[in-house]
């Protein structure tokens, strides 16, 4: 590699690092709570536990269910319907209308053996550190440029490793001379911290920015895949009573073997205007996150089509059990956090480098890579 | 050192870690296993380094 070209390569490490490091440690530090939302919110904010019910009580049917949402917020529409996984209590979501904002939808948790409607959870501090860490609050471009971040996290990974060879030439991995200055040690445990984490990084990064782009990646598939099976235009179409059972009945026979995630009412961001969708998931972990829509015609009660999400949204949904790191249990949580704390580190140093950076133009900088820190 | 000496253990370490990520997508039990010591290297790797950290 030339001089000329190691520049290059440093330059665009310099700035690519220096312009996303605060936005990368701030994302580090909200996201290292968020690894262990889970045991955070049942610490602080436990579910309303469930009232004892003869085993022999048969759950009610969704419609039952819903009738009982419904009837708790008077004058709205269903928007969604969601189960928890390890007890018999559906989620339902309603509003003033499909296309109501977030805002003003309202949630509610139901006991479906009994229909009651559990005490509402408050979200709590959880709530606030994850709307931190997806857009700062300050909405979908702020999003936007966290996803950017992202994208400049990853050229900065890039252009550290091909900085890596020329540093480490003279080397062993591992390398972190306790007998230099201060300011070679900190460069020895950057690249190392740097080195041994790069895969996650990028993972964790890129990832990021997927999840970022959830928002206008929904639009293109509803505009897509959704919209060759809707009616253009067509008013939404009420749900009617009986429907919603039966419509998940239909999903799961066309898709024996899948079990229900949620389901999405017309007019909604991940349905149509005329369809109840059916979202299904397999049991492993992965196919848990990989979704099969069936869309059920909310007038007829007639199962349209079962499709496949096409590879963007697959991608959008692998994203966020890769970004997180809440697939695999508690100790994939830990060992997520170290990977955090780590990265912390990685950028920490890398600001302090820059911070303590010797007067002089980028040269004197690539000198100090090609001569491992130690300029003669 | 050339590049292949340079990048050998940081090879080995990157692909470990990446299966240790997709291992854990893949099912429980035995692959949860794998993840956690795919992600463990890199953790365990800096231990040395780490020594009289400031």
């Amino acid at each position: 590699m030339t001089r000329r070209t190691i520049t290059i390569w440093f330059l665009v490490h310099k700035w690519s690092s220096l312009v996303a490091t605060a936005f990368l440690l701030f994302l580090c530090v909200t996201g290292l709570p968020l690894i262990f939302h889970d045991e955070i919110e049942a610490a602080l904010d436990p579910p309303a536990p469930l009232g004892a019910v003869s085993p022999a009580v048969r759950p009610l049917d969704l419609d039952a269910v819903l009738a009982r949402a419904l009837a708790a917020d008077p004058g709205s529409v269903p928007l969604y319907m969601s189960f928890d996984e390890d007890r018999p209590v559906v989620n339902v979501t309603t509003g003033p209308a499909a296309d109501a904002p977030e805002s003003t939808m309202r949630f509610q948790s139901l006991d479906r053996r009994t229909g009651a409607v559990l005490p509402a959870r408050q979200g709590g501090v959880m709530a606030i550190v994850l709307a931190l860490h997806t857009d700062l609050m300050l909405g979908f471009a702020a999003e936007l440029l966290l996803g950017a971040m992202g994208v400049l996290f990853f050229v900065a990974i890039v252009s550290g490793i091909v900085l890596y060879a020329p540093f480490m030439a003279r080397l062993r991995f591992g390398t972190v001379r306790r007998d230099r200055n201060a300011r070679v040690r900190r460069l020895d445990r950057h690249n190392l911290l740097g080195i041994v984490t790069v895969v996650w990084a990028s993972v964790v990064g890129l990832t990021g920015t997927i999840n970022t782009l959830a928002v206008p990646l929904t639009n293109v598939w509803k505009a897509g895949q959704l919209a060759a099976v809707a009616t253009p235009g067509a008013p939404v179409a009420p749900v009617r009573s009986g429907s919603v059972q039966a419509a998940l009945d239909s999903a799961r026979r066309a898709a024996p073997g899948l079990r229900p995630q949620f389901i999405a009412f017309p007019g909604v961001a991940y349905s149509s205007n005329r369809h109840i969708a059916v979202f299904l998931q397999g049991e492993t972990p992965l196919t848990a996150k990989l979704l099969t829509p069936a869309l059920v015609n909310a007038t007829t009660g007639r199962l349209d089509t079962v499709i496949a999400m096409p590879w963007y949204m697959q991608a959008l949904l692998l994203a966020q059990p890769l970004h997180f790191g809440d697939y695999a249990g508690w100790p994939m949580k830990i060992l997520w956090a170290i990977l955090d704390l780590m990265t912390i580190a990685v950028l920490v140093t890398g600001l302090r480098l820059w911070l303590g950076r010797r007067s002089g133009p980028a040269s004197a900088r690539v000198r100090e890579v090609l001569e491992a820190g130690e300029p003669s | 050192m050339g590049v292949r000496a340079v990048f050998g253990l940081p090879v080995l370490i990157g692909a470990t870690t990446c299966g240790g990520l997709v291992a854990g997508l893949i099912g429980e039990g035995g692959w949860d296993m794998l993840a956690w010591g795919g992600l463990a290297l890199p953790c365990i790797a800096i231990a040395p380094a780490m020594r009289g950290l400031r």
